[in-house]
């Protein structure tokens, strides 16, 4: 799966998610942009990508996964690992 | 040793710096031990009595850390040497933290016939047990990439953060350890470094001691309070512990800085948060992150995927159920906030600061999840108001929850809202002089930038900080001009310090 893959796909959790129907993701995006973005939805969002991408990640990584283009990278990783 | 002592400013901090930069010109081992070195003295000022017990956490958690790296192919012995490692720390945290006030507790109410003499606690223990912990983890779950002796004793020891943190994180700490140009002396860091650390000793000195007095006495007597009086006692405290954490803050990530090394963010501004979750989100960064990382974090993700595994929902519409919001969202956030209120101390107030914390949170996602986003109009004089509105609300929210904080037993604090809350009528005593320094203050929290942003570009330390304004008027640049100010504010707080002042976090 490419970066532009997974990103697109990433876009349509996001949206979903938080209930932003017009939101674009962006590499340089983190969860200091999205208010919706907090602990509670981050972990909602971690489990939704664990989900969809059939990845699981460690304890440890899901803090590093708060901005947009390291969670593209972590993605693409963990599905070329698979 | 205090960062707000003669002998720390003009003597330790001098030799630490200078002796750290000439010995690594032999090599970066002897600048590495000199800072140990300097560290442990740092450390055993205060009282040398505990510094064996640094020593033995520290080689013992070394020592099982790298047992634990080594038995990755056997698993089950991994996590039981893990479990090993972490009940020593916590045993021991317990022991120095919480062992006396719960025997104490369990003799007062149920009778019990047991007996425990009160046991100083060792400066700085939650702290590096935290850190330590996490190290541990890491290991286990295969992230810890730099594993050198000299480098994970810098990290836990080095003396700007080791009594009150930040609380590091050594993938943050260890790569600037073994990162070369560390070791040579920048004269723009130490500039700016200095500036950062006379920052916050001026808001420790000249803007939270003075608050202290008043405090102590409102809270160990708050039955006579009436209600200004009441609110006026905590609203000082909730400005004096601002200030002198705040303070705190600025001197650990200043001092770093003069050495080469990059701290967290601690702070950001938090007063001037919208709601709970933002608040927790710019105080105390390092405490929410860690916590994060190694509480909240496990616990929610193993909800939310057994949920997901049981074929009950995780997406947003589930969150919106009853079963739903308890499992995924309170559960796991009044457990944390529970325990970060423990974490604070053994008694019950501490208990119910958390607690309440954790409802104040719990009820801001509620409404997050149930009403959807509100989407408000980012200008105009409703958008202003609503905005002045959130922010006045959430600084009560907390001035309520500090009572239970600050206060000496869970008593005082419910006298404490007795009075707050009017049942002993509304004389004041409050003096003008008292409110127009509360008033400067006020202004210095709420209508100024924070020092991070004053320091824009040359901001010292690691992560993000909102640039809410476009060009800060305060802007910090190396001109004779910031110098003087400097010098001057240095000046002030060096014979605003009399006798000693300790931190406030310090007996965490």
């Amino acid at each position: 799966m490419s970066e532009t893959e997974v990103m697109q796909q990433l876009n349509e959790i996001f949206r979903d998610l938080f209930e932003l129907p017009e939101l674009e993701l962006t590499p340089g995006m983190s969860a200091d942009d999205i208010d919706e973005w907090d602990s509670v939805n981050h972990v909602m969002l971690v489990v939704e990508i664990e989900r969809q991408f059939k990845i699981k990640f460690h304890t440890a990584e899901v803090e590093e996964m708060k901005n947009v283009g390291d969670l593209v990278r972590l993605i693409v990783a963990k599905c070329e690992a698979k | 040793m205090l960062f707000n002592s003669y002998v720390f400013i003009a003597l330790f901090l001098p030799l630490a710096l200078a002796g750290f930069f000439a010995s690594a010109k032999f090599g970066r081992r002897y600048a590495g031990a000199w800072l140990v070195a300097a560290s442990l003295i740092f450390y055993s000022w205060w009282n040398p009595a505990f510094l064996p017990l640094l020593l033995a956490s520290i080689l013992m958690n070394y020592a099982m850390s790298e047992l634990v790296a080594r038995t990755g192919a056997r698993p089950a012995l991994q996590s039981a040497l893990l479990a090993a490692a972490v009940g020593i720390n916590l045993s021991a945290l317990f022991y120095f933290k919480y062992y006396f006030e719960v025997v104490l507790f369990l003799a007062n109410r149920f009778g019990l016939d047991a007996h425990a003499d009160p046991v100083l606690l060792p400066l700085g223990i939650s702290f590096f047990t935290f850190t330590q912990i996490g190290y541990l983890i890491d290991v286990k779950q295969g992230v810890a990439k730099d594993r050198g002796f000299l480098n994970y004793v810098l990290f836990v020891t080095f003396f700007p953060h080791l009594i009150a943190g930040p609380i590091l994180h050594h993938r943050e700490m260890m790569p600037q350890f073994a990162e070369k140009s560390t070791y040579r002396f920048s004269l723009a860091n130490f500039t700016i470094g200095m500036t950062v650390f006379v920052l916050g000793l001026f808001k420790k000195t000249v803007l939270a001691d003075p608050l202290g007095g008043a405090v102590t006495a409102g809270f160990a007597f708050p039955e006579t309070l009436s209600f200004f009086d009441a609110w006026w006692v905590a609203i000082k405290y909730s400005l004096q512990l601002y200030f002198d954490f705040s303070g705190y803050s600025d001197m650990a990530i200043g001092l770093a800085f003069m050495f080469n090394v990059r701290f967290p963010l601690n702070f950001n501004s938090p007063f001037k948060s919208q709601n709970i979750i933002e608040y927790w989100q710019r105080w105390h960064m390092t405490l929410t992150r860690y916590l994060n990382l190694y509480l909240y974090n496990p616990m929610a993700l193993a909800v939310v995927r057994w949920r997901s595994e049981h074929g009950y929902g995780t997406k947003r519409s589930d969150q919106k159920t009853a079963a739903g919001f308890l499992s995924m969202t309170a559960l796991p956030t009044m457990l944390t906030m529970g325990l970060i209120g423990l974490w604070h101390g053994a008694g019950l107030q501490f208990l119910f600061f958390g607690l309440l914390h954790g409802f104040y949170l719990t009820f801001n996602h509620a409404m997050r999840t149930f009403r959807g986003n509100a989407k408000q109009a980012a200008s105009g004089p409703a958008a202003a108001i609503k905005r002045v509105s959130n922010v006045a609300a959430t600084y009560i929210a907390v001035v309520v929850g500090l009572v239970l904080f600050r206060s000496p037993s869970l008593d005082k604090a419910l006298s404490m809202f007795e009075g707050m809350s009017g049942l002993r009528g509304f004389a004041s005593s409050v003096s003008p002089t008292e409110i127009a320094w509360v008033l400067v203050l006020a202004v210095l929290i709420w209508g100024c930038p924070n020092v991070q942003q004053i320091m824009g570009k040359c901001a010292p330390a690691l992560g993000k900080v909102e640039a809410t304004v476009a060009r800060i008027p305060l802007l910090w640049q190396a001109n004779l001009r910031w110098a003087c100010t400097v010098g001057i504010l240095l000046t002030v707080s060096l014979m605003a310090m009399g006798g000693t002042s300790e931190f406030m976090y310090f007996q965490f």
